[in-house]
């Protein structure tokens, strides 16, 4: 695979790249600091299916700056993963993380993001708590005009109107678009003070950015979500 | 892998043309597949969290429903204004679904406070006992199939709504051979074709 990136790397006009790989055992990390070498790549998707999560550690000395302005991360990663491979991304316009895990006990890292452009960012958590999703969000969302986050999880926070009503008052100012969906599975009980705060996804705030707040049941799920209009 | 799908659930039809964007404020809930969990409706999170948003559009696949389930449903909505019914049951079990004089129909008979509602090909015989059920409807939209002839849905509803409010109906899909203009009945009332739908307004 490496072998064959290099090749690809003599390809001058090169603009989009979507590589699907059936499995893969080493470091991600080899592939990435190859692929963010391509001078004149726009749009890079990275699909694979497992759901096995993969080292991606970068070399240590890496200040080479990727052309990269479109990144779909489709497989499994974790939330400081993304920030190491945010490194050296500045030019990114939109950022798809297909399949964000949570790892127990993670504490998110204190590297800063820098993406000046970024105007587009969708995200699918799966297991990762509010605040360390929070402690990723803040890094990178200043610029952001649309937003898509999907979850599920245990962390019943997300469903806090009113926190996601201050986090976009506050660090997203430009957004324009949000799309929000979390799954809850029908038969867990009720324990938590944050059911109590749903009903605030349908104060004046949501209201007047016409997004809408509704409730989905299927097969024993029940999905929260806020759309556009 | 999660739900970002364009839910149908903003009864958009129910606008008129210059209106398509009508942004419809309170939340939508939408339901596809069984209830069964409302037969304990104090105990689980449904109920719990119905109460806890102001609900005033539904969407739902009722062909598994019974209708005791979906009178304990509409119960748990009181702020409901739209109703999308997928899949109604076939005309012998709208039969069965006479409505029985209890505690609980009643109530709902008499606070339900729909006014607008969507369904896909209704029969007469559906449609008959829906008028029975939701007696405020002002709004009717429904997706018309190729060879379903709607117009004695149509003309029930006509005959039969309360007079005293105005009535709307859409009609879009399939809108070959609905030819309202040639029947008498239809001259009473206002027609405007438009280039995917067929809207009739009692004047």
């Amino acid at each position: 695979m490496i072998y064959l990136l290099f090749h690809f790397q003599k390809l001058t006009r090169l603009r989009s790249l979507n590589i699907g790989l059936d499995s893969f055992f080493d470091n991600l990390g080899d592939i990435y600091h190859i692929l963010f070498q391509f001078s004149t790549l726009n749009y890079l998707k990275l699909t694979i299916p497992d759901n096995e999560l993969l080292d991606i550690d970068f070399p240590m000395s890496n200040d080479h700056f990727s052309s990269l302005k479109y990144l779909i991360v489709n497989h499994c990663v974790t939330l400081n993963q993304m920030i190491e491979l945010l490194q050296n991304t500045r030019e990114l316009v939109q950022l798809n993380c297909c399949h964000v895990v949570g790892l127990e006990d993670d504490i998110i890292s204190t590297k800063s993001v820098n993406l000046p452009k970024l105007k587009r960012l969708i995200i699918n958590l799966n297991d990762v708590d509010f605040d360390e999703f929070h402690g990723f969000l803040i890094k990178l969302c200043s610029q952001l005009e649309y937003f898509t986050v999907s979850i599920e999880g245990l962390d019943k926070s997300y469903l806090d109107g009113d926190r996601w009503e201050e986090f976009i008052t506050k660090e997203m100012i430009h957004l324009k678009e949000f799309q929000f969906s979390f799954v809850d599975f029908i038969y867990d009980p009720i324990t938590d003070p944050f059911y109590s705060s749903i009903s605030r996804f349908a104060s004046s705030f949501w209201i007047e950015r016409k997004w809408i707040f509704g409730i989905s049941l299927k097969d024993g799920y029940m999905t929260y979500s806020i759309r556009p209009s | 892998m999660f739900f970002f799908s364009k839910v149908q659930s903003d009864f958009a039809e129910h606008n008129s043309t210059s209106s398509l964007n009508n942004f419809l404020p309170g939340a939508y809930l939408r339901i596809d597949g069984c209830l069964q969990i409302l037969r304990n409706p104090l105990s689980n999170i449904i109920s719990t969290v119905l109460q806890l948003v102001d609900i005033n559009r539904l969407s739902i696949r009722c062909n598994r429903l019974s209708i005791e389930m979906f009178i304990r449903l509409l119960l748990l909505l009181p702020n409901l204004n739209a109703i999308r019914l997928i899949d109604l049951p076939s005309d012998d079990n709208m039969y069965k679904f006479q409505l029985v004089n209890t505690d609980d129909v009643r109530r709902f008979l008499t606070r339900n406070q729909i006014t607008k509602i969507t369904l896909t090909n209704p029969t007469e015989v559906q449609m008959n006992l829906i008028l029975t059920c939701f007696t405020r409807l002002q709004s009717f939209a429904f997706e018309k199939t190729s060879n379903v002839d709607l117009r004695p849905v149509l003309r029930c509803i006509l005959t039969k709504s309360n007079r005293c409010q105005p009535i709307r109906i859409c009609v879009y899909g399939d809108l070959q051979n609905l030819e309202l203009e040639q029947e008498n009945f239809f001259d009473q009332f206002q027609i405007i074709r438009e280039q995917n739908r067929i809207v009739i307004q009692t004047n």
